[in-house]
C-alpha cells in the first residue's frame, strides 16, 4: 500500500508537470539547446561539437548542451535525435562514420529511416588525413615504392586500421584495389587512432591511413613517415607531402568531416537560423584558432539545399566503394 | 563434514539434492553454456589460424559446460553440500522484486520525467524492498535525496540529466 | 644533477598560488567522482573540459590530472563502506575491505587505502620523474603476442582470487570471458550476443558489471537477511587508526603493489584495473595465512590500492612521452592538450619542460593534499554508516541508478545493472564469487582481440608466441605459476593416498 501512495504521489507530480508545458509560438531557441555527440568525450567530433556549442551558445543566446551518447556507430545518437521533436532544439554533430558509412553499411540496423528521418544542417569541419608506412624496418619512403614492395611481396605488408568496416580499412583496401590488387593484411586495432599508431612503431604494421592531428607528434620524431595527405591540396606544416591527387590516386582516402543535423521536419527558418549560427561560430576568433592548431579546414555549405546534396554524394560515393571493395564483415 | 560418503544417493530426496549449492550452480552454468551454444549456432567458426567471430565464445561455452558439468557431478556425489537457505523463508523475494523493479523504472523514466520524479518513483518502488519503512519516513528520504542530487549532479557535476520532464 | 635542476623547475611552476589551486579543486572534484559509482573521471574531466580552454594549459592539466588520481583515492571509499565500487579499479577493494567494515574496522581500512595509495603515489611520481623515458618503451615493446601472453597470465592468476571452490571460480572466469565478448567482433564486424539491441552492440561497460554484481546485489542481500543479521553493518566501530600489526602487514603489501602497478599502468589498456587484481593475487599468494582473505585480510587492501593508484600515476608516461594515450582518460587529457595547441609526443620533455615538470610536481603536490583531504574525512564516512540501513540503501540504490546512467548516458544501461545484481545475488547464494567473473571480462575481449590479431599478423603461425622474448617469458612464468598452484593439490592428494593406504 505504501508503494502504492507512493507511486500515485509521483503520477500526480507528473500531471502537474504538465501543465507546464509551454507554449509554442515564442522564437527559437526559446529554451536550451541540447547538441547529442555520437562519442564519449574527447575525440574529434566531441572537440568540433563543444567548440561550436560553446561558440553558439554567445550567438543565439541560450544554453548549448553537450550530451555523449556513445555506441554502435553513431545508430543511438542518430535514433534519439531523429526521434526527438523537430523544433531545432535538438541536433547532432556527426561526422563521416556515423552519418554517411553507417547508414550506408548498416542500414537494416537502424530503426528510422534515416534518409527521410535526418536532414543535414551544415558541413562543419573536414579533417586532413596522411597515408603512412613506418620506419621501423621498411624500405618504402614514397608511394610507388609502397605499391612496389606490396606487389614483390604479396601478404607481406600488414596495414592497420581502427577496427574491420572503419573507414581507414575500407581507405586501405580501396587503394590495395586501386593500385592493382595488392595483396595486403588488415590488422584492426579496437584502441584507436594510437593503437594504430603503436602498432606501426613496434612493426607489426607498415602502412595506414590516419587523421593529421593524431599522428603529427610520431611523424615529427621521425617514427612514422608521411606518403601522401588526403586534402584538396598539400599542408602549409607539410609542403614536401603530396596530395593523393598528385600521387595518382584522387578518389582513394577519406577526407573525415564533421557537420551538424537536425530531425527531418525542423521548420526551415530554424534550420537557416542554425545554419547561420554554426557558419557565424566557426569563424569566430576562439574556434578558428583550435580548429587550425587540429588542422581542421572550415568548409561550410551555402545553402540548405547545397547541404542535402552533398551529404547525398557522400553517402552515393560510400555506396559505391562499400559495393567495389566489399569488405567481408556481418551484414 | 562427517564420513557420509557412502550413503546411497537414493536415500535423498530429489528437492533436497537440489537445493545443494554446487548442484544449482551446476546447473546454471550448464543451462548458460546450453542458451549461448544455441544462440551462437550460426556465427562463423573459422579455423585456428583464421578465427571467426564465433571461435572463441563457442570455444568458451563448451568449456563452460564441461565446468558446469563436473560442477554439478561433484554436488551430486557430495551428498553433504551445503544448501541454500533463507534465513527466514520467502523473505529474498521482495527485495528481489522490488530493488529490481526500482532500478527498471528509475531507468525507463530518467530522460522522460526527469531526474526530480524518478527519484520519488525509485525511493517510493524501493522502498517497499525494505521492512519497517513508514510513508512519512520514505517521503522525508525522498525529499532529502531529491535535494542531495540535485546538488551533487546538477548543481556541483552540471551532468546533462534532465530535471524535469520535457515537453 | 639534471633531475634535481628539473624538478626545481617543476616546483616553480607547481608552486604558483593558482595552480596550487588547481590541484586542490582537481583533487577534491576527483574524491568526490571517486565516492560515487559509475560518475568516473572521463564524464567529469570531459565537463570541464571547455573550462580549460580558458587556462594556462599547464593549470589545466594538473586540474585533471587531479581529478583522475584524486578519483582513485575516492574510488576505494564507497568500496569499503557499502561494496560498491566508486571506481572500476576498486572492485578488489570490495573484497577485503567491505570485510574489514563489516568487521567494524572502516576506519582502519579507509586509512590503510588512504596511505597505501599516498606512498604508491609519490613512489611511482618519483618513477616518472627519473625513467619516463626508458619506462615508455616497455609499454612500445609490447605487441599483440606479448598481449596475448600477458592476457593468460593474469587468467591464471585470476583463479588465486577465489576464496572457495577452485573449479567454480575458473567457470565463473569462464562465465566473465563469455560477457566480455558481447558485441562487436573488432576483428570482423560480426555481431555476438547483442539479442538485437543496439545498446549491446558496443559490449557492456565493466563499471555496469561491477556496480550490478557488487553494489546492488549487496543491497539485495541485505535486505534478504533477518534484521538481526544486517546489524552487523552497525557494528561497534572500535578503532580508526591502523594498529602497529597492521602497519606491519600493510608496508610490503603497499610496496609489492606499487611495484606492480607502476610496471602494468604504463601499458596500454586498462592497466590501473589490471594492476589491482594482479596486485591482490599477489598478496594472496605470498601471504602465510592466505585463508584470511576475503575475510578482512588488510593486505588485500593496502596491494590493491597502491596498485591502483601507481598504475593511475604511471599510465601518464606513454601520453607525455610518446603521445600514446594509454586509456580513455589520457585520450580525453590529450584532447585538452591539442585545443591548447600543444602535441604531446616524443618531443615534449624538450620541448615544453614547464609543462612536463609542473605536471610531475604537482602530482606529488596532489597526493599529499589527497592524504590531507582523505584522513580527516574517515571519521565522517565512518559516521555514515551509523545512518539507518533503511535509508542508507534507497541512498545507495540511487546513486547508482544515476551512476550508472552517466557512464554512457544510457537508460538501457540502469535495467543491464539491475539484471546484474539479480545475478551477482544468484551467484552470492550459490558461492560463486564475482571477483574473477570480472577479472575474466576484463582480460576477455583483451585476450581475443590480441590473440587473432597475432595469429594474422604472423599468417596465422602460433610459433610467434614463443618467438618474442617478452612473450616466451610471461608464457613460462605461466607454466611456474601453474606448478606452485597445481603442486599443493598433489602433494596433498599424495598424503591423502599414503594415508589411506597406511
Amino acid at each position: 500500500m505504501r508503494t502504492f501512495r507512493a507511486v500515485l504521489l509521483c503520477v500526480v507530480g507528473l500531471i502537474l508537470g504538465g501543465v507546464e508545458a509551454r507554449a509554442q509560438s515564442a522564437a527559437y531557441p526559446d529554451k536550451p539547446v541540447k547538441i547529442l555527440v555520437p562519442y564519449a568525450p574527447g575525440g574529434a567530433t566531441d572537440i568540433v561539437a563543444r567548440v561550436i556549442g560553446e561558440q553558439m551558445r554567445l550567438i543565439l543566446g541560450q544554453a548549448v548542451v553537450v550530451e555523449n551518447k556513445p555506441g554502435a556507430n553513431g545508430i543511438i545518437a542518430v535514433e534519439e535525435m531523429a526521434r526527438a521533436k523537430a523544433d531545432g532544439h535538438t541536433l547532432l554533430v556527426g561526422n563521416v562514420t556515423t552519418n554517411a558509412i553507417a547508414p550506408v553499411l548498416y542500414r537494416k540496423r537502424y530503426k528510422i529511416n534515416y534518409d527521410t528521418d535526418v536532414v543535414p544542417v551544415q558541413r562543419l569541419v573536414d579533417i586532413p588525413a596522411f597515408l603512412l608506412v613506418t620506419t621501423t624496418n621498411f624500405p618504402p619512403t614514397t608511394v610507388a615504392e609502397l605499391i612496389d614492395f606490396a606487389k614483390k611481396n604479396p601478404g607481406k605488408v600488414r596495414y592497420g586500421t581502427v577496427g574491420a568496416g572503419s573507414y581507414p580499412h575500407y581507405d586501405m583496401a580501396y587503394f590495395a584495389k586501386r593500385a592493382g590488387d595488392l595483396n595486403m593484411i588488415a590488422i584492426h586495432n579496437k584502441a584507436g587512432a594510437s593503437g594504430v599508431i603503436n602498432d606501426m612503431v613496434t612493426g607489426d604494421t607498415q602502412t595506414a591511413f590516419l587523421n593529421v592531428a593524431s599522428t603529427a607528434a610520431m611523424v615529427r620524431a621521425g617514427k612514422i613517415k608521411p606518403l601522401a595527405v588526403v586534402n584538396h591540396q598539400r599542408l602549409p606544416e607539410h609542403p614536401d607531402v603530396p596530395t593523393m591527387k598528385e600521387v595518382g590516386y584522387p578518389e582513394v582516402g577519406t577526407l573525415a568531416w564533421q557537420a551538424l543535423f537536425a530531425p527531418a521536419g525542423t521548420p526551415n527558418e530554424v534550420l537557416e537560423t542554425l545554419a547561420r549560427a554554426s557558419v557565424a561560430a566557426m569563424e569566430a576568433p576562439a574556434a578558428q584558432e583550435i580548429f587550425k592548431k587540429q588542422n581542421f579546414n572550415i568548409v561550410p555549405n551555402k545553402s540548405l539545399d547545397e547541404a542535402k546534396t552533398w551529404l547525398t554524394g557522400e553517402m552515393a560515393a560510400w555506396k559505391k566503394i562499400a559495393d567495389e571493395v566489399k569488405i567481408e564483415t556481418a551484414e | 563434514m562427517t564420513v557420509d560418503h557412502a550413503k546411497p544417493k537414493g536415500r535423498l530426496r530429489w528437492w533436497v539434492v537440489l537445493q545443494g549449492k554446487n548442484v544449482l550452480s551446476g546447473l546454471l552454468f550448464i543451462g548458460v553454456a546450453l542458451c549461448g551454444l544455441w544462440i551462437s549456432q550460426d556465427y562463423p567458426v573459422g579455423t585456428m589460424s583464421r578465427m571467426g567471430t564465433g571461435y572463441m565464445p563457442r570455444l568458451l561455452l563448451w568449456i563452460l559446460l564441461g565446468l558446469g558439468g563436473l560442477i554439478l557431478a561433484s554436488g551430486l556425489w557430495q551428498a553433504d553440500q551445503p544448501a541454500v537457505t533463507d534465513a527466514s523463508p520467502g523473505a529474498a523475494w521482495r527485495p528481489v522484486v522490488f530493488v529490481t523493479l526500482s532500478l527498471v523504472v528509475f531507468g525507463l523514466s530518467l530522460e522522460r520525467l526527469g531526474l526530480v520524479l524518478s527519484i520519488l518513483l525509485l525511493t517510493g518502488i524501493g522502498a517497499a524492498a525494505g521492512r519497517g519503512m513508514r510513508l512519512l519516513e520514505t517521503a522525508i528520504a525522498a525529499l532529502v535525496l531529491v535535494a542531495l542530487c540535485w546538488l551533487i549532479f546538477i548543481v556541483g557535476l552540471s551532468l546533462t540529466i534532465p530535471v524535469w520532464p520535457g515537453f | 644533477m639534471e633531475l634535481l635542476h628539473n624538478l626545481a623547475t617543476g616546483f616553480g611552476v607547481a608552486m604558483t598560488p593558482l595552480n596550487l589551486l588547481f590541484a586542490l579543486v582537481g583533487a577534491l572534484v576527483g574524491t568526490l567522482i571517486g565516492v560515487l559509482p559509475g560518475i568516473g573521471p572521463i564524464a567529469t574531466i570531459a565537463m570541464l573540459l571547455p573550462l580549460t580552454f580558458h587556462l594556462e594549459p599547464t593549470s589545466g592539466i594538473i586540474m585533471l590530472a587531479g581529478i583522475f588520481y584524486g578519483a582513485q583515492y575516492g574510488g576505494s571509499t564507497s568500496a569499503i563502506l557499502v561494496n560498491l565500487p566508486g571506481e572500476t579499479s576498486s572492485v578488489v577493494t570490495c573484497i577485503d575491505g567491505h570485510q574489514m567494515a563489516r568487521q567494524g574496522r572502516a576506519g582502519t581500512a579507509l586509512a590503510v587505502a588512504a596511505l597505501g595509495s599516498f606512498f604508491a603515489g609519490c613512489m611511482s611520481t618519483a618513477l616518472i620523474a627519473a625513467f619516463a623515458p626508458p619506462l615508455a618503451l616497455v609499454g612500445q615493446s609490447f605487441g599483440a603476442p606479448e598481449y596475448f601472453s600477458l592476457m593468460v597470465f593474469g587468467l591464471i592468476a585470476a583463479v588465486v582470487l577465489a576464496h572457495g571452490s577452485v573449479i567454480k571460480a575458473v567457470a565463473m572466469i569462464v562465465l566473465g570471458l563469455l560477457i566480455g565478448l558481447v558485441g562487436t567482433d573488432g576483428q570482423t564486424g560480426g555481431v555476438r550476443f547483442t539479442f538485437g539491441i543496439t545498446q549491446l552492440s558496443d559490449g557492456i561497460d565493466v563499471a555496469i558489471l561491477a556496480i550490478g554484481l557488487f553494489g546492488i546485489s549487496e543491497i539485495i542481500t541485505n535486505l534478504s537477511e533477518a534484521e538481526e543479521e544486517r546489524s552487523i553493518l552497525a557494528q561497534k566501530i572500535t578503532r580508526l587508526w591502523p594498529t602497529r600489526e597492521d602497519f606491519r602487514r600493510a608496508w610490503p603489501a603497499a610496496l609489492r603493489g606499487t611495484t606492480l602497478g607502476s610496471l602494468l599502468g604504463v601499458l596500454p589498456g586498462g592497466g590501473a584495473m589490471l594492476s589491482s587484481f594482479a596486485a591482490y593475487a599477489l598478496e594472496k599468494k605470498v601471504s602465510k595465512t592466505p585463508s584470511e582473505f576475503g575475510r578482512g585480510a588488510v593486505e588485500g587492501v593496502a596491494g590493491p590500492e597502491s596498485a591502483n593508484n601507481a598504475g593511475a600515476q604511471t599510465s601518464f608516461i606513454p601520453m607525455l612521452t610518446l603521445g600514446l594515450p594509454s586509456n580513455a582518460v589520457m585520450a580525453l587529457m590529450i584532447g585538452a592538450l591539442t585545443i591548447h595547441g600543444i602535441q604531446p609526443g616524443p618531443q615534449v620533455m624538450t620541448e615544453r619542460p614547464t609543462m612536463f615538470w609542473g605536471l610531475v610536481v604537482s602530482m606529488w603536490i596532489g597526493n599529499l593534499m589527497l592524504l590531507v583531504i582523505n584522513l580527516p574525512l574517515i571519521g565522517v564516512w565512518v559516521q555514515l554508516l551509523k545512518v539507518p540501513y533503511r535509508f542508507l540503501y534507497l541512498a545507495i540504490l540511487l546513486f547508482c541508478g544515476v551512476g550508472v546512467y552517466t557512464v554512457n548516458n544510457s537508460p538501457a544501461a540502469v535495467l543491464l545493472a539491475a539484471l546484474f545484481g539479480v545475478a551477482g545475488y544468484v551467484f552470492m547464494k550459490l558461492d560463486c564469487e564475482p571477483a574473477p567473473l570480472i577479472l575474466g571480462f576484463v582480460l576477455g575481449p583483451l585476450m581475443e582481440d590480441n590473440l587473432r590479431r597475432a595469429l594474422r599478423i604472423s599468417g596465422g603461425d602460433p610459433t610467434i608466441f614463443i618467438e618474442r622474448r617478452i612473450s616466451l617469458a610471461l608464457l613460462i612464468a605461466t607454466l611456474l605459476l601453474l606448478l606452485i598452484l597445481i603442486l599443493p593439490f598433489i602433494r596433498k592428494k599424495r598424503q591423502e593416498a599414503y594415508q589411506s593406504e597406511g
